[in-house]
């Protein structure tokens, strides 16, 4: 999972999906733009598409997997250690976002898929497990740029929509 | 101007953008890293790379980094003036040769990079290997490979027609392949090890393989 059906067509993995949605609906129904049509800029929406990947999520779904389906579904105690060093990478990251979003509003200057990919991997730990908000919170440039990405109608919306499966479903 | 690559010249991702310049025909430069404490300089992390990492590519004025992110890029800007195509134009074969690129960093690239530390990288750095890390890491990559076994049913490449998605196996292949004596757990599969000699047959790795 997730997996895409449009018509007869099916395609799988989370982020191929959205570049196909992207390539396939950008601009036929509303104005947003995710991935910009110029070149260059579409090039660095990819490479801070490949930041969240190699250097965001991976901490963050180390202490997603710890504080959330260890105990959850495989009924394993949290390992303190690992959150801690996860903790510490991922501090380490948020410095170098801090510095990337200095006099910027979003990552590649104006709002990009690069911004969207990094939505749900960071509500989930910072909304749904918040004893690490304090990571984003301590950095002012990190905390206003996910305040500003969290409060776009859209991602609020469906960010808050998944937030009532882990509240409905505590007894999978 | 020349495009510049900055790299380390044998380093799987360096080698990742070289194929790709390679397959569209376009002139660079390698500029290559001797020295890791280039890359971890103020000045680097500022202009080049905010993580301190490489491959970077400047072109004119133009800096993009992650080798994933540059291959795109040299796509978009130059495909065109190739005979090649690495990326369809057909918005629904493009879209899956980026499921298979996500197959590679999913599934793929994670179990194959393991071994590659503890069998490559962990020696040059006088680390002791961890036997059980590599046992584990080629059992996960077992599975992938049987599965990647279905998907080449009848095809010879991911997608059917050669794509980028094939290109971004290759380098870790190559290296797990060539240099940690694990060949086997590819050539056991008949349609992966067609596969993977079909991707060593094309001109631009040839090239990049012998520089």
């Amino acid at each position: 999972m997730p997996v895409l059906f449009d018509g007869g067509f099916r395609i799988t993995e989370s982020r191929p999906i959205c570049r196909y949605l992207v390539s396939k609906y950008q601009g036929k129904h509303n104005d947003t733009i995710l991935i910009p049509n110029d070149v260059h800029n579409a090039g660095l929406v990819d490479q801070f598409i490949s930041y969240e990947l190699s250097y965001y999520d991976p901490p963050i779904s180390k202490l997603f997997y710890q504080e959330k389906v260890a105990k959850r579904f495989l009924n394993e105690d949290p390992d303190p250690e690992i959150i801690k060093q996860a903790r510490e990478e991922l501090a380490k990251v948020l410095d170098v976002y801090e510095k990337l979003l200095e006099g910027k509003e979003y990552l590649n200057g104006e709002y990009s898929l690069a911004d969207l990919v990094h939505c749900p991997s960071t509500y989930y730990v910072y909304g749904i497990v918040t004893t690490h908000s304090g990571l984003w919170d301590s950095r002012p440039n990190v905390k206003n740029w996910w305040n500003r990405v969290y409060n776009r109608d859209v991602i609020k919306k469906s960010l808050e929509e998944s937030k009532s499966f882990w509240e409905n479903n505590e007894n999978i | 101007m020349a495009i510049k690559l900055i790299g380390f010249a044998q380093s799987p991702t360096t080698r990742r953008v070289v194929l790709v310049l390679n397959e569209l025909g376009i002139p660079y430069e390698l500029e290559s890293v001797t020295e890791i404490q280039t890359i971890k300089t103020e000045e680097f992390i500022t202009k080049k790379h905010p993580f301190g990492k490489v491959p970077v590519l400047c072109d004119g004025d133009h800096v993009v980094n992650e080798s994933r992110a540059i291959c795109r890029y040299l796509v978009s800007k130059y495909q065109k003036d190739s005979k090649t195509v690495l990326y369809p134009d057909d918005v629904h074969k493009a879209s899956l040769v980026e499921q298979y690129i996500s197959y590679e960093l999913s599934y793929f690239d994670p179990p194959l990079s393991k071994v590659l530390y503890q069998e490559i990288y962990a020696k040059r750095r006088g680390e002791p290997t961890d036997e059980a890390v590599v046992k584990q890491s080629l059992e996960e990559l077992s599975k992938t490979l049987d599965i990647y076994e279905k998907i080449l049913k009848d095809k010879d490449y991911l997608n059917g027609e050669y794509s980028l998605a094939d290109l971004f196996h290759l380098p870790c292949a190559h290296i797990v392949y060539n240099a940690t004596g694990h060949s086997d757990i590819f050539d056991s599969r008949p349609r992966v090890k067609n596969w993977l000699d079909k991707l060593r047959e094309r001109d631009a790795y040839k090239k990049t393989y012998a520089e």
